[in-house]
């Protein structure tokens, strides 16, 4: 164990202590904050120049509405609520082209020369039909060269319907104020479900928090992918660069492979543990210290969820360093590892692939499945237990034990190619010899 | 008492066999030289007696355990191939390797530094191994293997790629240890050097042992049977004369194998030309090495020496 200890040691000195480690460590977070201020920055940024639009409006009535419409709003909805001096939003501008003011002339050629020339965004074509229940004119387009912008064509395609349903209704003889009341439109709320103790007591539901309910286990999963990517797949490269080196043969002298091999798993666990005590110190700090963080992300990062963090974190370490250390002990040069790293690879970004259909359906088949799948139990599982409705009693402590197994099951095959590819030079070998060393051992 | 023993051990890679029932004896505190052409089973037998690779069949006995690692605390090993952390300091990368092997922490560090004095390297203590000459490097990784005072100290052709002067230094550091009571195996295809340090050798042929025993006994037992010649002019004044048997140039002088009277053969060439050297000795390890693997074998090893002397 003592050998163990001194190898896991020095490896983990080596890799801390280079300025790439702590360029990262730093690098990361100031990375991080740095995309929050410019994303902030952006947002204080927007393109607040004028968009000017024009309205054809072969109704007769939709026009001036739209330009009352917009007035209302360039008037009172541009600043910002807390500075109403800081103008937030860009004006709209209508300008209504009436077809009879322009008889010789299609609205659609001419609107779309001055669209391309700039001078308009877009410009709205509204069918003479629209407000009737029938007709054979009831076009209503949206004719632009930047579809991107949304905002725009979703007002006015808002305000058009609002109208029409308006009109529509105030046609048929009812009281407009009554139409208002029946219409207005209600909010609805996602909640909880309604808990009783085994005394009885009632806990009412509590309204529920996407963000925290999804967003603080799917990004501790991304959170346990980028720990495991940064630390399994530089052991090959640490093990590969040793027998390039000829350090090799020196240690397996001292240590056995096996013990070699454990040292060096154990001193990956310890260098993504470091890292995830500072990310993670770093967000409970920021969460617990910032009052706008919702109370549900404070209570979603509880002790529980760490520490099963910390759990499958670990496995996916061992599960995958085991892998990647056997591949550099059993390649000779770099360009050999090309090959044999893409079917690792593939299941260690599996489960990210996973992440949409898994969120969506977190008890459904394929997520149930992919969770009991060993190699990408640790992402999979830890998302399900954390997104609602969680997992059943047993779902947890089988894949706990299932993927404990398969971590054992990994590195004892590991530390079998390990030992012999470890003093091995030459031509890296296929899958299938190294499925002999495995068996012969 | 041995530090080393092994007892018909047998190792096959795939269809080859790279070591055929090798017995031997290391006494404790000898010089034992482990020699033989490259690839004739040094390498696999050494590798074996750390157990870094298992035999098939036999028994190895290292310090008094045996067939496990348990001894190998106390072995320091220099392997042919060798290397180190690069973007290791020279300090810590000493201590790693004592740690490895047992030593505390501190205690590293202490004879680390006394190690370091004695090659004239107390400088470098602080800088990282990229940043050393060669010799330095050398040196220093020669310092990781004997950094803890092993009992036994295994070294797997230690001289190639030295210059004169390292070489010396690190001869003399040898000869130190084993008259503090280290006991050493020196594996080399250099017969000449192994002539010159060893006390018992072991000879190693394609896998079969072909020599074993004190350097004395081995020389003895072919007899003074050869003469070592200088003489103005080339070796074509020997050719056809009824005494000489075999002729091998050694560079400052010719060796010649007897087959007849050593006397005539002298009267030969004093006639002939202006004789400066006239030894009648024993004969070399490679002469007696030549006589058991035959010129082809001789030829390999002499390959394989201009090749070391190409990398020195």
């Amino acid at each position: 164990m003592s050998k163990i200890s001194t190898v896991m040691r020095n490896e983990y000195l080596r890799a801390v202590r280079t300025k790439a480690f702590i360029l990262g460590v730093l690098l990361t977070p100031v990375l991080f904050g740095a995309s929050i201020i410019i994303m902030a920055i952006a947002e204080n940024n927007k393109d607040l120049t004028d968009r000017h639009f024009a309205v054809v409006d072969r109704s007769g009535m939709l026009g001036a509405v739209i330009e009352q419409a917009m007035q209302a709003r360039n008037e009172h909805q541009l600043y910002d609520k807390d500075d109403p001096e800081e103008q937030v939003k860009p004006r709209w501008i209508p300008e209504i082209w009436n077809p009879a003011d322009h008889p010789d002339e299609r609205a659609d050629v001419v609107l779309s020369q001055r669209v391309d020339d700039g001078d308009l965004i877009g410009f709205l074509s509204i069918g003479a039909d629209i407000p009737a229940l029938d007709g054979d004119d009831r076009e209503l387009a949206w004719f632009t060269d930047t579809p991107t912008y949304n905002d725009l064509p979703s007002a006015l395609g808002q305000t058009v319907n609002n109208t029409v349903r308006h009109h529509r209704l105030t046609s048929s003889d009812m009281d407009a104020e009554l139409i208002a009341k029946l219409s207005k439109s209600v909010k609805m709320t996602t909640m909880g479900l309604v808990e009783v103790d085994t005394d009885g007591t009632v806990h009412e539901a509590e309204e529920t928090d996407k963000f925290a309910e999804i967003g603080v286990p799917v990004g501790l999963a991304f959170l346990l992918f980028m720990l495991v990517m940064m630390s399994t797949p530089a052991l090959m490269n640490n093990v590969l660069e040793e027998k390039m080196q000829r350090i090799a043969e020196v240690l397996v002298s001292s240590v056995s492979p096996f013990q070699l091999l454990m040292g060096k798993l154990l001193s990956a666990v310890l260098v993504s543990l470091t890292l995830g005590v500072i990310y993670l110190g770093g967000v409970l700090i920021f969460v617990h210290n910032f009052d706008k963080v919702p109370p549900a992300v404070v209570e979603a990062l509880d002790l529980n969820t760490l520490l099963l963090f910390v759990l499958f974190l670990v496995m996916s370490l061992m599960i995958y360093g085991s892998v990647f250390a056997g591949l550099g002990a059993a390649c000779s040069e770099i360009q050999d590892t090309q090959t044999l790293i893409m079917p690792a690879m593939l299941f260690l970004i599996m489960p990210i692939m996973f992440i949409g259909p898994v969120i969506e359906s977190p008890d459904g088949t394929l997520a149930t499945l992919l969770s009991f799948f060993p190699p990408a139990t640790p992402m999979i599982m830890f998302m399900r237990a954390g997104i609602p409705p969680g997992v059943d009693w047993w779902e947890l402590p089988l894949a706990i034990v299932l993927c404990t197994g398969f971590c054992i099951v990994s590195v004892w095959a590991a530390s079998r190619v390990f030992r012999v590819g470890i003093l091995m030079q030459g031509k890296a070998p296929t899958w299938r010899q190294m499925w002999g060393w495995i068996r012969a051992g | 008492m041995n530090a080393v023993s092994l007892r018909d051990v047998s190792r096959s890679f795939g269809e080859t066999l790279a070591v055929n029932e090798l017995s031997l004896d290391v006494p404790k505190g000898a010089i034992y030289g482990f020699i033989g052409p490259n690839g004739s089973g040094k390498t696999t037998t050494i590798r074996m007696i750390l157990h870094i690779i298992h035999q098939d069949s036999g028994t190895i006995e290292v310090l008094g355990e045996s067939n496990t690692r348990a001894a190998n605390d106390r072995v320091g090993y220099l392997p042919e191939e060798r290397g180190l952390y690069k973007k290791s300091k020279v300090t810590e990368l000493l201590s790693y390797y004592a740690t490895l092997k047992g030593m505390s922490l501190a205690d590293s560090k202490t004879e680390g530094l006394a190690w370091l004095e004695r090659f004239d390297l107390a400088h470098v203590a602080k800088q990282k191994i990229e940043t050393l000459s060669k010799g330095m490097a050398q040196k220093v990784q020669f310092i990781a293997t004997v950094i803890t005072r092993p009992d036994l100290l295994i070294l797997d052709e230690p001289f190639t790629g030295l210059d004169p002067v390292n070489h010396e230094a690190l001869r003399d550091s040898i000869l130190d240890l084993n008259r503090d009571g280290t006991t050493v195996i020196f594996s080399t295809h250099d017969m000449s050097m192994a002539e010159r340090m060893c006390d018992f050798v072991c000879m190693i042929f394609r896998g079969d042992k072909v020599l074993d025993g004190t350097l004395d006994e081995i020389q003895s037992s072919k007899g003074e049977d050869t003469v070592r010649l200088r003489f103005d002019g080339d070796a074509s004044l020997l050719e056809g004369h009824p005494s000489v048997e075999r002729v091998t140039d050694m560079g400052q002088y010719q060796e010649v194998r007897l087959a007849g009277d050593a006397q005539s053969l002298l009267q030969h060439l004093v006639e002939q030309t202006r004789v400066q050297l006239f030894e009648i000795a024993r004969p070399s390890l490679h002469d007696i090495f030549v006589r058991i693997a035959g010129p082809e074998a001789a030829a390999e090893v002499m390959a394989s020496a201009q090749d070391q002397a190409s990398k020195n």
